[in-house]
C-alpha cells in the first residue's frame, strides 16, 4: 500500500472534520495520521492527513472532499519538493548506567531532553518519519515507556502552496 | 419610534417565502411548536400535514422532482428527525433538491441527552450536501439562504438545518433581520463549474463527428439541467440512438424513432445490445452505477466514452473514460451542437431499429390471471405519456419503466439510487400538490404500499385527485424473482398471501377503491377510473410468478442478458 499526504484547507465549522473523515471511511481508506490546526487566515483549519490506499481511489476521494461545501482547497502532496516534519515525545527507561548513553544518542538526533526522573527520560524529537523511526529503533534496547506523535505536517517548497 | 421584533421561527418562514417556497410538508412536535405557531397565521406558505415524517420527506421530494423547485419538509427533534432520514437519503442518492428543517432541543440542553435530543446533524453528514446546526439567531437568515442555494445549484441535493427551540423563540429587531437577509452568502469553497472546458468540448466534437456507431446514454442530469431540447437536437442532427437510465426516462420521448428505451439490468434488448456494439458513447448526466454497468470496465467495451457531468467527482468514479467534461449539460450541449452539421448513420440506426423490432417488450399472457405487464400496457394506451407517474420499488417499478412511455421531463418519479420502498405514494402526493392540473398516478406494489399508506389521509384531507394503481401480486415480487432465478425457488419471507384487505384500507381512508381481477374488468373499467376527477385506488390482482425480463444478472454485462424474448 502506498502512503500519501493530503492537504485540506476548510472553513473551521462544526462537524467539518467528521464530514471529511466519513468520506475516507466510506471508501475503505485508512487514515494513519492526522494533524489539524490553524492557518494564516482566521476561521480556517488546515488538515494534513496521512493515508494509505491506491492512487485511483485517492483521486476519487480528493474530488469528493473538494465537494464538501466548506472545503476550499485539497491537494495531494507529491513525493518530491515537499517539506515533511513530525514531532514526537518519547519516554524511555533510564538508569544511572544508561542515562548518559541515551542523552548522547538524542544529541546525535538533535533531540532535546524535556524531563528527567530517577528511572526515565522524556525526549522531544522533530524530523521526517525516517528520522523518528530511526530514533525509536535505537531506543528499543532501553525499553520505551510511551510515545506520542503529532502526525505529519507538510508544506511545499518554494513560494507556491 | 417603536421597535418591531421578529422571532427565529418567523425568520425561518419569512426567509423561505422570500426564496420562493410556498409549500411545506411536515409533522409537528415539541421542538417545533414555535415554528408551527408561526405557521398558524403565516399566509404565504401552505403546510401539508403528513402522517409520518418519512411521508413528509418523500412528499417534498416528489414535489421537487415534479416541479423542479426545492422541496421543503419539517420535523421535530429526535424521532421526528430520524424518521426523515430515509427520505433524505433517497433524495441524496437521486440528487433531489430538498431542504429538511428539524427542530432541536434548546441550546442549553444540547449534548445532555435531553428528551428527544438526537444529533441529526451528525447522523445526516453522509446523506446531505450540507447541513447546519444554528447557534445564533443572527446566522439564521444567511444559513437559510445558503442552504437553499446549495440545495438547487450545481449537482442538486438535500440540505438540513437543525434549529434549536430557543433560537426559534429568540427575537431580533425587524430592521436587523432586513439587514441580515441582504447579506451575501459565504460559500468560498463552493463554485460549481457550469461552463465545460473548451478544449475538452472540442475533442468531444471531433469524436462525435468521426463516430460510426454512436450511442447517447441520457441520465437524470439532462432533466435537472433542463437540457431535453439540446439532447434532442444532438440526437437528431447526428442521427444518434438514445437510451436512458431509469431516472433519465422523460428526457427523450420514448416514441421517438431514435429512442431505445431504458438500458441496464432490466433495460431493453436493443439498448443493451447497442452498448455492446457502439464505438462512441456519449454519457450525459449519468453515473455508470451498478444497475447500468454491472461490470464497469467491460461496459461499452468497444466504445470511446465522452462523459459530461456537473459533478467532477462522478468523473472516473465507476468507469474510466476518454473525454470527461465537467459542466452543466445545457450549456455544454449547446456548445457542442453549434459545431455540428447534420449527418446520417443509416446502417447503425437501421441496426438498432432492427433490434427494437425483433425484441420488443414481451411477456406471456396467462389465460386466467391478469399479468402485471398487461395492466401497464393497457394503462399506457390510456395515458400515452401524458401523466406524472411515480413508482414504488420492485418489479412493478421496472415494468413501469419498460411498458409506459414517457414523453416529458419531470414525469417519471422513482427512487432509483436508493430503491426506497414506500416512496411511490407520498411522492405522488407531493407531485399532485405541486402540479394540481396534471394527472398523477402512483404505481405501487402490495409490499411497498404498506410502508407508507398512512399518507393516503392527505389525499382525502387535501382532496388530491391522485390515482393509486396497486399491482397486487401477493409477493415481495422483486425479491421472489431473485429467489426464483438464483436460489432454486427457495421463497424465504417473500410471500404476501396474508395481506390486509386493500379495499377496506381504501375505504377506511375515505377513498374510492376498486379491484380489477380479469382482463375484461381491466378493459372495461381502467380508463374511466384513471380519467375520473376523484382520487381512486385501483387494485389489480395480478399473477404472482411473473418475472421482470430481460435481465442482466448483477455484476455482468449485456452479453449475459437472459430472457430476451420475455421467457427464460
Ligand atoms: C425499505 C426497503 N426495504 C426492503 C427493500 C428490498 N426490496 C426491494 S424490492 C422488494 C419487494 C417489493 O415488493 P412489492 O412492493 O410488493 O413490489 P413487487 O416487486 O411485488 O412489484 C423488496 C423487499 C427495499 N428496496 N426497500
Ligand atoms: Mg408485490
Amino acid at each position: 500500500m502506498d502512503q500519501y499526504e493530503i492537504l485540506i484547507i476548510a472553513k473551521n465549522k462544526d462537524g467539518i472534520i467528521g464530514r471529511i473523515l466519513s468520506l475516507f471511511n466510506k471508501r475503505g481508506y485508512f487514515v494513519r495520521k492526522m494533524t489539524a490546526g490553524a492557518t494564516n487566515r482566521a476561521g480556517y483549519a488546515r488538515l494534513t492527513l496521512t493515508v494509505e490506499g491506491d492512487e485511483l481511489t485517492l483521486e476519487q476521494i480528493q474530488k469528493q472532499v473538494y465537494k464538501i461545501i466548506d472545503v476550499v482547497k485539497v491537494k495531494i502532496f507529491p513525493s518530491k519538493g515537499v517539506i515533511r516534519r513530525e514531532m514526537m515525545l518519547i519516554k524511555v527507561k533510564a538508569s544511572n548506567e544508561t542515562r548518559t548513553q541515551i542523552i548522547q544518542i538524542a544529541d546525535i538526533y538533535r533531540g532535546s531532553v524535556l524531563d528527567v526522573s530517577s528511572s526515565s527520560l522524556t525526549i522531544l524529537l522533530t524530523g521526517d518519519e525516517k528520522k523518528l523511526d530511526g530514533f525509536v529503533e535505537m531506543m528499543k534496547s532501553y525499553e520505551i515507556l510511551e510515545i506520542a506523535k503529532t502526525g505529519i505536517l507538510a508544506m511545499s517548497r518554494g513560494e507556491k502552496m | 419610534m417603536e421597535k418591531k421584533w421578529i422571532k427565529g421561527s418567523e425568520i425561518l418562514l419569512e426567509s423561505l417565502s422570500r426564496l420562493g417556497v410556498d409549500t411545506i410538508f411536515g409533522y409537528p412536535g415539541g421542538s417545533v411548536i414555535p415554528i408551527y405557531d408561526a405557521l398558524y397565521d403565516f399566509k404565504k406558505i401552505s403546510h401539508y400535514f403528513a402522517r409520518h415524517e418519512q411521508g413528509a420527506a418523500h412528499e417534498a421530494d416528489g414535489y421537487a422532482r415534479a416541479t423542479g423547485k426545492v422541496g421543503v419538509c419539517f420535523a421535530t427533534s429526535g424521532p421526528g428527525a430520524t424518521n426523515l432520514v430515509t427520505g433524505i437519503m433517497t433524495a441524496h442518492m437521486d440528487s433531489v433538491p430538498l431542504m429538511a428543517i428539524t427542530g432541536q432541543v434548546g441550546s442549553n440542553l444540547l449534548g445532555k441527552d435531553a428528551f428527544q435530543e438526537s444529533d441529526i446533524v451528525g447522523i445526516t453528514i453522509p446523506i446531505t450536501k450540507m447541513n447546519y446546526l444554528v447557534k445564533d439567531i443572527k446566522e439564521l437568515p444567511r444559513i437559510i439562504k445558503e442552504a437553499h442555494f446549495v440545495a438547487h445549484t450545481g449537482r442538486p441535493g438535500p440540505v438540513l438545518i437543525d434549529l434549536p427551540k430557543d433560537i426559534q423563540l429568540a427575537e431580533i429587531e425587524l430592521a436587523e433581520f432586513e439587514k441580515l437577509f441582504t447579506e451575501d452568502i459565504q460559500l468560498e469553497g463552493y463554485v460549481p463549474n457550469y461552463k465545460g472546458h473548451p478544449n475538452q468540448i472540442k475533442k468531444a466534437i471531433d469524436l462525435i463527428k468521426k463516430a460510426e456507431k454512436p450511442l447517447i446514454i441520457a441520465g437524470a442530469g439532462i432533466i435537472k439541467s433542463k437540457a431535453c431540447a439540446e439532447l434532442k437536437e444532438l440526437a437528431q442532427t447526428m442521427d444518434i440512438p438514445v437510451t436512458t437510465t431509469l431516472l433519465g426516462l422523460g428526457s427523450f420521448p420514448s416514441s421517438h424513432r431514435l429512442s431505445l428505451g431504458m438500458l441496464g439490468m432490466h433495460g431493453t434488448v436493443g439498448a443493451n445490445f447497442a452498448t455492446q456494439e457502439a464505438d462512441l458513447v456519449i454519457a450525459l448526466g449519468m453515473r455508470f452505477d451498478d444497475r447500468i454497468a454491472g461490470d464497469p470496465e467491460n461496459f461499452c467495451h468497444l466504445a470511446q466514452i465522452i462523459h459530461i457531468d456537473i459533478d467532477p467527482a462522478e468523473i472516473e468514479k465507476n468507469r474510466m473514460v476518454e473525454i470527461p467534461i465537467v459542466g452543466d449539460l445545457k450549456g455544454v450541449l449547446k456548445a457542442i451542437n453549434k459545431k455540428l452539421t447534420p449527418r446520417k448513420n443509416t446502417d447503425w440506426v437501421e441496426k438498432t431499429l432492427g433490434w427494437k423490432k425483433e425484441y420488443p417488450m414481451v411477456y406471456v399472457k396467462s389465460s386466467e390471471k391478469l399479468m402485471p405487464q398487461e395492466v401497464l400496457e393497457h394503462l399506457d394506451t390510456i395515458v400515452q405519456g401524458q401523466a406524472i407517474v411515480s413508482t414504488d420499488v420492485g418489479q412493478h417499478q421496472m415494468w413501469v419503466a419498460q411498458f409506459l412511455q414517457f414523453t416529458k421531463p419531470n414525469t417519471m418519479l422513482s427512487s432509483g439510487g436508493a430503491g426506497t420502498m414506500g416512496f411511490g405514494l407520498p411522492a405522488a402526493i407531493g407531485a399532485q400538490v405541486g402540479r394540481p392540473e396534471e394527472l398523477v398516478i402512483a404505481v405501487v406494489g402490495d409490499g411497498g404500499f404498506q410502508m407508507t399508506y398512512q399518507e393516503l389521509m392527505l389525499i382525502k384531507q387535501y382532496q388530491l385527485p391522485v390515482k393509486v394503481l396497486l399491482l397486487n401480486n401477493s409477493y415481495l415480487g422483486m425479491v421472489r424473482q431473485w429467489q426464483d432465478l438464483f436460489l432454486d425457488k427457495r421463497y424465504s419471507s417473500v410471500n404476501l398471501d396474508i395481506n390486509p384487505d386493500f379495499e377496506k384500507i381504501g375505504e377506511a381512508y375515505g377513498i374510492k377503491t376498486v379491484t380489477l381481477k380479469t382482463r375484461s374488468e381491466l378493459e372495461d373499467q381502467l380508463e374511466g377510473l384513471i380519467k375520473s376527477k376523484e382520487p381512486v385506488i385501483i387494485q389489480c390482482v395480478v399473477e404472482g410468478e411473473a418475472n421482470v425480463l430481460p435481465m442482466i444478472p448483477a455484476g455482468k454485462c449485456a452479453n449475459h442478458m437472459i430472457g430476451l424474448r420475455g421467457v427464460i
